[in-house]
């Protein structure tokens, strides 16, 4: 019983290991190329567990000495030169193929025994009656028959014709590119699963990674150089080539010993950012050479560029800081603190201007300028910190630092980054506005008096207008006083009429509101002078358009107008005119008299 | 049209300098004086925009423009001339005066009788010396 369980077992087993060892006949025993390198003496070629070391070379004989250690232990030395000594091989494992020696450097090609994967499938099993055929390419597989022997199948193509006994599991190779796979002969249904195979290829496939787009000045980029193997044979000897236009690359070639299909290898390649005053692109290009089992050479390569920034570099920062109770002024409850930090990545020292240009509503605390002067190490940063108080309440935005240095007797200059958003500055500020309307009147025509008063501020107000009229004008309607409160951004209107008989340029003075925030701060706040013209002339001399941009805009200077003088009539009343007349001609007449008079004078005298 | 408003403002100019020398010519020259100053005035008065606009009116602009030349600046030119004119009339009209009336009180001061018999003394001598020789 024993027995029987046991012979069961082991027909299992010899089935089992009948259909693995079908797919045997994929791989073959072959030297694999496992790279080609040009080696000097005292430098070493690693293949896995196995170091090829040149030891001496002769270069009067043109040979040399090498050295074979496995797992670092020494296990063999060889004497090559290029004629009968040329091939090595170490126990049927490892062949040294030397092919130069010249110059003190051996060339030499290395290979591996090894059971490898050659043959891939390329049509999958197919089912053939007699008489039937497939094609694969240029070749032709046809059943010609099934006898107890064993099915007979025909093989045509490229030059070869092939006709042979074929039972389940044989495999026939034809020219190194072709294979038949019989796996399995039906006799009962007299039909034949088979498959057709041809050698598989290596195919390279390449990415690059940095971690970052863009690195400082002397910076060590992480360059990741990935080769994957898409193909369906391994790669060996993979060489990878690193070049940069400006970057230094510590290990400009790297080996490795082979990558199996589906497999990658990450190749972590040092590379340090170059030193600029000025933001560069950099690239970084890549080269693999590997080679198949045969030595044939497959290549791949791909390049990326990252952004190197300047050695100096800048930063800005602003933060809002409360003023203690008692220190507030202009009427603002806070003030900025203005941080620049300014780095050198260089490994030498930089004096570098660092100018901040702030708005002008703001006043810098404790300085007489935002431009400073410093020497900023090698490695390492400095920083400015300054406080700037505000004038009025509001929004404030700020611009961007600047710094400049110069190397090699060039400027260089750069910002820092921007500074986003809008900063809020409470605190209570109002806005007065004092318009006539209309700005030039006639004697005895009534003009109308705005007083706009604004809360500009972040508080409510309290608010009490005081606007005096002078004795030359008379109210008509309306009231020049006014005392109210007014929110965040409101507004208040104030209008009254007044007449006058008086001529010229009048002074209408200045609007003053005085004001209390709800915090008990209080202020005061004028508007700016207005004048009001009268002119006793019939006909108006300004025109239209200038009287509406006057007074849209409430100002109290006088009209200026670019347009051209000779085609406009002159703003000037007869009055004025005619004084001015007088007034040239008295000075005409006593210029020309002067001479006259001296010489009456002198012979009055003479005479007398 | 340039040129038409410059021959304008020179003929009207022209005449205004015309009548004002003749006046000082033909009447006096403190009235010539007067209506150099008058004319204008009372242009500009009774005519205020008329008149300031043809004084304000610009011919030229000279070096690139920085100079411009206007009716004004040519009423100051003729104004100029003449008043010169007037004043250098009346000034030399009054030391021409002076000087003959000087003259001629001096002679009056200085011709005393012992003087007027010696010339009519001579005078009779001389008479008969002619006649001796007749």
């Amino acid at each position: 019983m024993a027995a029987r369980k046991l012979a069961i077992l082991t027909f299992i087993l010899l089935i089992f290991t009948s259909s693995a060892h079908a797919y045997d006949f994929r791989d073959e025993n072959i030297w694999i190329f496992k790279g080609m390198y040009e080696l000097g003496p005292g430098e070493r070629a690693e293949l896995n567990e196995f170091t090829v070391k040149v030891h001496t070379v002769d270069t009067d004989s043109n040979s040399a000495t090498l050295l074979l250690y496995i797992n670092r232990d020494f296990a063999e030395s060889y004497y090559v030169d290029t004629g009968a000594n040329s091939e090595q091989i170490y126990n049927g494992e490892l062949k040294i193929d030397v092919l130069d020696i010249s110059n003190g450097i051996v060339s030499l090609e290395v290979h591996r025994q090894k059971y490898e994967r050659v043959w891939i499938t390329n049509l999958a099993k197919t089912s053939l009656g007699i008489g039937n055929s497939i094609q694969d390419g240029d070749y032709t597989v046809k059943l010609q028959d099934i006898t107890e022997e064993g099915a007979k199948i025909e093989v045509r193509g490229d030059g070869v014709t092939d006709e042979d006994i074929y039972i389940s599991g044989d495999h026939r190779e034809f020219s190194d590119e072709f294979m038949v796979h019989v796996i399995y002969v039906n006799k009962r249904t007299q039909e034949v699963s088979l498959e057709t195979l041809r050698p598989g290829k290596p195919k390279i496939k390449i990415d690059i990674v940095t971690d970052k787009g863009s690195y400082e000045s002397g910076e060590t980029i992480d360059y990741q150089f990935i080769v994957t193997n898409n193909g369906s044979l391994p790669l060996h000897g993979l060489i990878v080539s690193t070049g940069s236009d400006e970057a230094d690359v510590s290990e400009p070639e790297m080996q490795h010993s082979g990558l199996d299909p589906t497999k990658i290898k990450n190749f972590m390649i040092p590379v340090t950012a170059p030193v600029t005053p000025v933001a560069k692109t950099v690239k970084i290009e890549s080269e693999v050479t590997a080679y198949d089992y045969k030595g044939n050479p497959y290549s791949g390569s791909g390049q990326t560029e990252v952004l190197v920034e300047p050695y100096i570099s800048v930063e800005k920062s602003v933060e809002i800081i409360e003023k203690p109770d008692s220190s507030v002024q202009s009427g603002t409850e806070e003030y900025f603190r203005i941080s620049i930090s300014v780095e050198n990545t260089a490994d030498f020292p930089t004096a570098v201007t660092v100018s901040d240009v702030l708005d002008t509503s703001l006043i810098p605390y404790d300085l007489e300028n935002t431009e400073w002067t410093l020497m900023v190490e090698a490695d390492s940063a400095r920083e400015i910190e300054y406080l700037a108080k505000p004038t009025f309440p509001g929004k404030y935005t700020f611009e961007q630092a600047v710094v400049q240095w110069k190397d090699s007797g060039k400027t260089y200059t750069v910002e820092s980054g921007p500074v986003e958003g809008e900063y809020l500055i409470h605190g209570s500020r109002v806005v007065v506005e004092k318009y006539v309307s209309p700005n030039y009147a006639l004697p005895g025509e009534e003009v109308e008096v705005t007083v706009n008063i604004i809360n500009a501020g972040s508080r409510k107000v309290e608010a009490k207008l005081s606007d005096s009229i002078s004795r030359q004008f008379t109210m008509v309607s309306g009231s020049n006083t006014w005392e109210g409160s007014l929110d965040a951004g409101e507004s208040e209107d104030i209008n009254y009429v007044l007449v006058t008989e008086a001529t010229g340029k009048l002074d209408l003075g200045a609007a003053r509101v005085d004001y209390t925030d709800e915090q008990d701060q209080s202020g005061s706040s004028s508007s700016e002078k207005t004048v009001l013209y009268v002119d006793d002339m019939t006909e108006s001399i300004a025109s239209e358009e200038v009287a509406e941009t006057v007074q849209e805009y409430g100002e109290d200077t006088e009209i200026y107008n670019d347009a051209d003088t000779a085609d406009i009539i002159p703003e000037v009343g007869r009055v004025e005119a005619a004084g001015f007349m007088v007034s040239s001609f008295i000075t005409l007449f006593c210029i020309l008299a002067i001479i006259p008079a001296i010489a009456y004078l002198y012979i009055n005298r003479v005479y007398k | 049209m340039e040129l038409l408003a410059f021959i304008g403002s020179a003929m009207l100019f022209t005449v205004f300098a015309l009548t004002v020398l003749f006046i000082l010519v033909a009447v006096s020259s403190r009235l010539a004086m007067l209506t150099l100053l008058v004319i204008p005035i009372l242009a500009v008065i009774i005519l205020p925009g008329t008149s300031v606009a043809f004084l304000s009116y610009r011919h030229f602009l000279f070096a690139d423009g920085l100079v411009p030349v206007n009716n004004f600046h040519i009423l100051l030119i003729i104004w100029s001339t003449l008043m010169g004119i007037i004043i250098s009339t009346e000034f030399l009209t009054w030391y021409l005066k002076t000087g003959k009336r000087k003259r001629a009180g001096e002679q009056r001061a200085t011709q005393s009788p012992d003087i007027k018999k010696l010339l009519n003394a001579g005078v009779l001598r001389l008479r008969a010396v002619l006649a001796k020789r007749n």
